[in-house]
């Protein structure tokens, strides 16, 4: 993993009317392969800070740099910005353009000047690497939220972007949507892509993050480690959320670091745990 | 949820989704015109169960679903000859009638094999201009979002309802409700556009390569019903 900032913000602002701050002098660094998650209650302004973040919004105050360089407000600034951050919304259908699954992942390509062979190529990889290939026929407006989400994916996937931005992505997925989510996030931040996602799931935030920013009426109340920061209750708690139920059982057991972090950790933690108490 | 508009989810289920729409342009636009040029009897009646046939046994349209299509527009047709009737007599109006029910299985045919992103590539291949396709390509997206938003609406409101009739008062606030909500689903699909970096708007073309076999097949069938129709002129005049 190469740790050098691919996207920063620098005192980060945004109202959506004087006076009402969605977002309020946020400071982030997102390294290459950076996993972070932005957590936060509904309001908390993980969506706008995401849609300031890709370009599709522009901050009232404060810098975004994308590789050192600064973003710029042109028409050329804003294309290049997106060439290397796509976001995925909060629903799906709001981003999913093109009749066809198979037409809709190509899109991007195309847009950008790829051939249509090329492009067609590449739509198959990405489709592929979401596990939906069988889907490439299918008119977009007729799949469930779980399917567009996985097609919207793989429309960004297609463009190889070096920051993904995901809002709420493991919402309406079942359980088997969220473990593909999550391999596929896994691969792709081995790859070197840094992922930014906001979301209310502590547990998935605490098993997959390898960084999590607490936001609260728009700022960043605590960022770091995500064992670390997802052991205060109490700033969880103003923060109106729960600490994640794997690390909650885990200090509750009162057992050594390092701490669980998945479910299969948690297996192995808790039978040394239970032995050390009754040998 | 699955919704869909009911045309739209049969032209893009029947068999005849992966064919070009070359080839179904072809056979529909060749009996539309043949319906149009030779006289209605026999040869528009012929048409139509050709163009029956077609979809019922070739694209394998629900024969339920060919009759539900063809309903509205025959009872559209049967409204329009009635000053026929009036004016110009029986034999004149279900001459009409007739031709009128062969260009509509034409149509009906094209409509039900071939979904509307399959045309408008193909109109743009036929330099349809460029700015037209994608507004068509942009409105049958939106038209596909707001269907799904009517069918949510129409669901909450039979909830609410217990299945009851709505009241006028009901009805018109859920058309209020829907027309406020598809002007943000139409905001929300600009931003989405914007994200995506919307300038003009390519798309992969279909798979589909024309058929010779079913293009020189659909061109004979319709050389033999032009043939047959001269031959028989003397029985039944142009």
């Amino acid at each position: 993993m190469v740790n050098r900032a691919v996207l920063a913000a620098r005192s980060l602002s945004y109202a959506y009317a004087p006076g009402q701050w969605a977002v309020r002098n946020v400071e982030l660094t997102v390294a290459a392969g950076a996993r972070i998650a932005l957590l936060g209650a509904n309001g908390a302004g993980k969506s706008t800070l995401l849609l300031l973040l890709s370009g599709a919004e522009h901050a009232c105050h404060g810098d975004l740099f994308l590789h050192g360089e600064k973003a710029e407000r042109t028409r050329e600034g804003l294309r290049r910005w997106r060439q290397h951050a796509g976001l995925l919304l909060q629903d799906p259908e709001d981003q999913l353009l093109a009749p066809t699954v198979e037409q809709d992942v190509a899109f991007g390509p195309l847009q950008a000047g790829v051939e249509e062979a090329q492009a067609r190529r590449l739509a198959e990889q990405a489709l592929a690497k979401m596990a939906i290939s069988h889907l490439a026929t299918r008119p977009v407006h007729e799949l469930s939220l779980g399917e567009k989400k996985r097609v919207a994916l793989a429309g960004l996937l297609v463009q190889a972007p070096s920051v993904l931005l995901l809002d709420e992505p493991t919402a309406g997925l079942d359980p088997e949507g969220v473990r593909a989510l999550r391999e596929t996030l896994d691969t792709l931040a081995a790859a070197g892509a840094a992922i930014i996602l906001a979301t209310h799931d502590v547990d998935f935030a605490y098993e997959w993050a390898s960084e999590v920013c607490v936001l609260f009426q728009g700022s960043i109340l605590a960022q770091g480690e995500p064992a670390r920061i997802l052991a205060d209750r109490e700033m969880l708690t103003h923060a109106c959320l729960e600490p994640p139920l794997l690390l909650e059982a885990a200090l509750a057991m009162g057992g050594p670091p390092p701490l669980p972090r998945s479910r299969t950790q948690f297996r192995a933690w808790a039978q040394g745990a239970v032995r050390r108490i009754a040998p | 949820m699955h919704v869909h508009a009911p045309l739209d989810h049969i032209a893009f289920s029947s068999a005849w989704r992966s064919r070009s729409p070359v080839d179904k342009l072809v056979l529909g636009g060749g009996l539309l015109l043949l319906a149009s040029l030779l006289p209605a009897l026999p040869w528009s009646i012929a048409i139509s169960i050709i163009a029956a046939t077609a979809a019922l046994a070739g694209a394998r349209i629900p024969l339920r679903a060919w009759l539900r299509f063809l309903a509205p527009q025959l009872a559209f047709l049967s409204a329009a000859v009635l000053p026929i009737v009036l004016g110009e007599g029986w034999p004149r109006a279900a001459s009409v009638w007739i031709r009128g029910l062969a260009g509509a299985s034409c149509m009906t045919l094209l409509a039900m094999t071939t979904p509307v992103p399959d045309l408008l590539l193909a109109a743009r291949r036929a330099h349809v201009p460029g700015v037209l396709v994608e507004m068509a390509f942009l409105v049958y997206r939106l038209i596909a979002s707001i269907w799904e938003l009517f069918e949510r609406l129409r669901l909450g409101l039979d909830l609410r309802l217990r299945g009851g009739k709505p009241s006028w008062h009901a009805a018109t606030l859920s058309a209020g409700n829907l027309l406020t909500r598809s002007l943000q689903t139409a905001r929300r699909l600009e931003r989405g556009a914007s994200l995506r970096g919307l300038d003009g708007f390519p798309l992969l073309a279909p798979r589909c390569e024309p058929s010779r076999l079913f293009l020189v097949a659909s061109v004979a069938l319709q050389l033999v019903l032009l043939a047959a129709a001269i031959m028989l002129r003397s029985r039944y005049p142009w």
